[in-house]
C-alpha cells in the first residue's frame, strides 16, 4: 500500500465511533452510504456551538446571536465552495436530501407543473428522489415517466433520450446509487433535458462523499445532498439552486426569518436562500457540517476519491471470489457502495449473522423498490465503505460471509 | 460458531426454512392473505381452507428470510384442526411473545414456536417472524369470494 493510502488509513483514529466493539468484537462500518460515521472535529464543533454559539441566527443584536449568524453563513460559502457554486445565495440548509427535493417538489413543481406535462426520473432513484415526483405529478395531472437501465445498471441515456420531450418539464436523477454504486453521467443527462427545456434536479447524496462535484460543470438547475452522509451530524442538508430559479420560485413554508415585511393584508419575502428557511434551522448542526466540510478539505477531496477507487477495486475480486455470491448489477460500482446476493442465504439473515461479528451491512431493498423490481429481485446486501476502511475488513467481511452462509443454507 | 448466531437459527428454525412445511398454493382456501414487509422486499401469503369453522388446511406462499419462513411453516403446522377463535388466541399470544422483552417467559402450549423466541433480542428482526401470523390474522377476517 503506497504512503498516501496509508495517510487516509491513519485517519481512522479521527472518529472515535469506530473504537467501540459491537457484540464483543471490534466494529467493523460498512454502512456509509446510510449515514457516515463523524470524526471527533466534527462532534466538538456541534457541541462548542451550543456552548459558545447558542443564539438565534438573523435576529438578535446580541452577540451570540450575530456570532451564530456569522458560523452559519460562513457554512453557506463552505457549501458554495464545495459544489463550485457561483452564488452563497443559492445555497438553501435543508433537513435533508428528502428535504430538499421535496421543497422543489412543492415550490416550483406546483407553480410549473400541469395537466399534460411530464416528469422524468430513473429506475435508479431513492425513494426520496422518486416518491415527492410521483405525488406532484397525480396532484397535478401530470404523467411520471421512469427512464431504464441498460443491462449493466448503467442509466440507458438513449432511451432517455427518446423519453425526453416538449412536454417533460423535469428531469429527476441521481448522482450515484445509493444501491448499486453506479455512478450517472450526470452531465449527458443535463444535456438532453436542457435540448427540450426541462429543467434538472440531481441527487448528490450518495456522491458528494466519494467524489468532486461541480455543479456548473455537470450544467444541472438543482442539487442536493445530506450533511450527515457527509462526516456531518443528522438534520441538515443542502438544496443548491440556480439563482434566476429560486428567484422566480415561493416559498414552501412561510413564517419567521423569511420575510421583509408583514402587515395584515399581505406579506413580501425575502429573496433566497432566507425565503427557502422558514423558522428557526439547526444552527449548531449547519456550523458542524461546516467542520465536516473543513475536515474533508484537509484529509483531501482528490485524495478520498483516489483511496475509495484504489479500496473499491480492491475489494470487488475479494467479494467475486466468495462462492455463490453475485453482485447485484453486471457492471461494477464507480463509487464504495456494493449490493450483492447470496445463492440460497436470505440478505436480512445475513445481515444479521454479520452484524453478530461486529460488521455492520446493510439489507434489504434500501429504499428503492422500483430498481428492484426492475432487476427482479427481492433484495440484497449492501456494503458500502469510506476512505478509511482498511483491506483486513474487507478481508474479515468476505470471511464471515463465507462462515455464516454454510450455517443459513 | 457464533453462540448469538446458534440462538437465534435454531436447529428447529433452520429446518423448517430449508424444508418448509404446507409450502405452496392452496386453490381450495375459503380465506387468504398477503402481507408484505416493504423493509425487507418478504412477502408471503397465508390461505386457508375453513371447513365447518375449522382449519382443515393451512398453505403458505412467498419470499422471506429464515425467520420468515421458519416461522410460517411452523404457524401452518400449529393451526391445523383448530377453531377461528383458537386461531386468534394462539396468534395473538404468538405475537405478543415475539414482541415481549427478550428475558420475559414464553407462553405455554406453543410447542416448537418457543424457538423463534430469539427475534425477541433483534428489534428490527421481530417483523419477520411476526408477519405471517398478522397475515393469518387478517386471512380469518378475509373470506373469499
Amino acid at each position: 500500500m503506497p504512503q498516501g493510502q496509508q495517510r487516509l488509513q491513519a485517519r481512522r483514529a479521527d472518529f472515535p465511533a469506530l473504537r467501540q466493539t459491537v457484540h464483543g468484537r471490534p466494529l467493523i462500518y460498512l454502512d456509509h452510504a446510510s449515514t457516515s460515521q463523524k470524526p471527533q472535529v466534527v462532534l466538538d464543533r456541534l457541541l462548542s456551538a451550543y456552548v459558545e454559539r447558542c443564539g438565534n441566527v438573523h435576529r438578535a443584536v446580541h452577540w451570540l446571536s450575530q456570532a451564530a449568524t456569522h458560523d452559519v453563513e460562513a457554512v453557506r460559502d463552505k457549501v458554495r465552495g464545495l459544489l463550485g457554486a457561483p452564488s452563497r445565495d443559492e445555497v438553501i440548509f435543508t433537513r435533508g436530501t428528502t428535504e430538499s427535493v421535496n421543497l422543489v417538489a412543492h415550490s416550483l413543481g406546483e407553480q410549473r407543473i400541469g395537466p399534460g406535462d411530464e416528469v422524468i426520473v430513473t429506475t435508479l432513484e431513492h425513494h426520496s428522489n422518486f416518491v415527492p415526483w410521483q405525488v406532484l405529478c397525480q396532484t397535478r395531472g401530470a404523467r411520471l415517466i421512469v427512464a431504464p437501465l441498460l443491462p449493466t445498471g448503467q442509466l440507458d441515456l438513449d432511451a432517455l433520450g427518446r423519453l425526453l420531450s416538449p412536454r417533460t418539464k423535469l428531469v429527476a436523477c441521481t448522482h450515484a446509487s445509493n444501491v448499486t454504486g453506479t455512478v450517472v453521467d450526470v452531465r449527458a443527462v443535463c444535456r438532453l433535458a436542457q435540448q427540450v427545456g426541462a429543467l434538472t434536479l440531481i441527487d448528490g447524496a450518495q456522491a458528494v462523499p466519494h467524489l468532486p462535484v461541480d455543479v456548473q460543470a455537470l450544467g444541472c438547475d438543482f442539487y442536493c445532498f445530506s450533511g450527515h452522509k457527509l462526516l456531518g451530524p443528522w438534520g441538515v442538508g443542502v438544496l443548491w439552486g440556480r439563482s434566476e430559479l429560486l428567484a422566480t420560485m415561493p416559498p414552501c413554508q412561510t413564517g419567521g426569518g423569511m420575510v421583509s415585511t408583514v402587515r395584515a393584508e399581505m406579506t413580501e419575502f425575502q429573496p433566497p436562500p432566507q425565503r427557502f428557511e422558514a423558522g428557526t434551522p439547526a444552527v449548531a448542526e449547519i456550523i458542524a457540517l461546516g467542520a465536516a466540510i473543513d475536515y474533508l478539505h484537509e484529509v483531501g477531496i482528490e485524495a478520498i476519491a483516489q483511496q475509495e477507487a484504489w479500496l473499491l477495486a480492491e475489494t470487488l475480486p475479494r467479494l467475486r471470489a466468495v462462492d455463490g455470491l453475485r453482485l447485484l448489477v453486471a457492471e461494477g460500482p464507480q463509487v464504495p457502495v456494493i449490493s450483492f446476493v447470496m445463492d440460497g442465504v436470505h440478505p436480512h439473515d445475513l445481515g444479521t449473522a454479520l452484524d453478530l461479528e461486529g460488521i455492520a451491512v446493510r439489507a434489504g431493498l434500501h429504499c428503492a423498490e422500483p430498481l428492484f423490481s426492475a432487476l427482479g429481485v427481492h433484495g440484497s446486501v449492501r456494503a458500502s465503505l469510506s476512505f478509511y476502511n482498511t483491506i483486513e475488513e474487507v478481508d474479515a467481511l468476505c470471511a464471515a460471509i463465507r462462515q455464516v452462509s454454510k450455517l443459513l443454507r | 460458531m457464533n453462540p448469538a448466531l446458534a440462538n437465534l437459527y435454531q436447529e428447529v428454525i433452520l429446518t423448517h426454512h430449508r424444508e418448509p412445511h404446507h409450502f405452496g398454493p392452496l386453490p381450495e382456501a375459503t380465506h387468504r392473505c398477503r402481507l408484505a414487509n416493504h423493509l425487507c422486499g418478504d412477502e408471503i401469503t397465508v390461505s386457508l381452507l375453513m371447513e365447518s369453522d375449522a382449519v382443515s388446511r393451512c398453505h403458505f406462499e412467498g419470499h422471506g428470510c429464515a425467520l420468515c419462513r421458519a416461522s410460517a411453516s411452523l404457524l401452518t403446522d400449529a393451526v391445523w384442526g383448530l377453531s377461528a377463535e383458537s386461531v386468534r388466541t394462539l396468534s395473538d399470544s404468538v405475537i405478543r411473545f415475539l414482541r415481549s422483552p427478550p428475558d420475559s417467559e414464553s407462553p405455554v402450549g406453543i410447542g416448537d414456536l418457543v424457538a423463534l423466541g430469539g427475534v425477541r433480542e433483534y428489534p428490527s428482526r421481530r417483523r419477520c417472524a411476526t408477519l405471517p401470523w398478522e397475515a393469518l390474522l387478517s386471512a380469518l377476517m378475509t373470506p373469499l369470494g
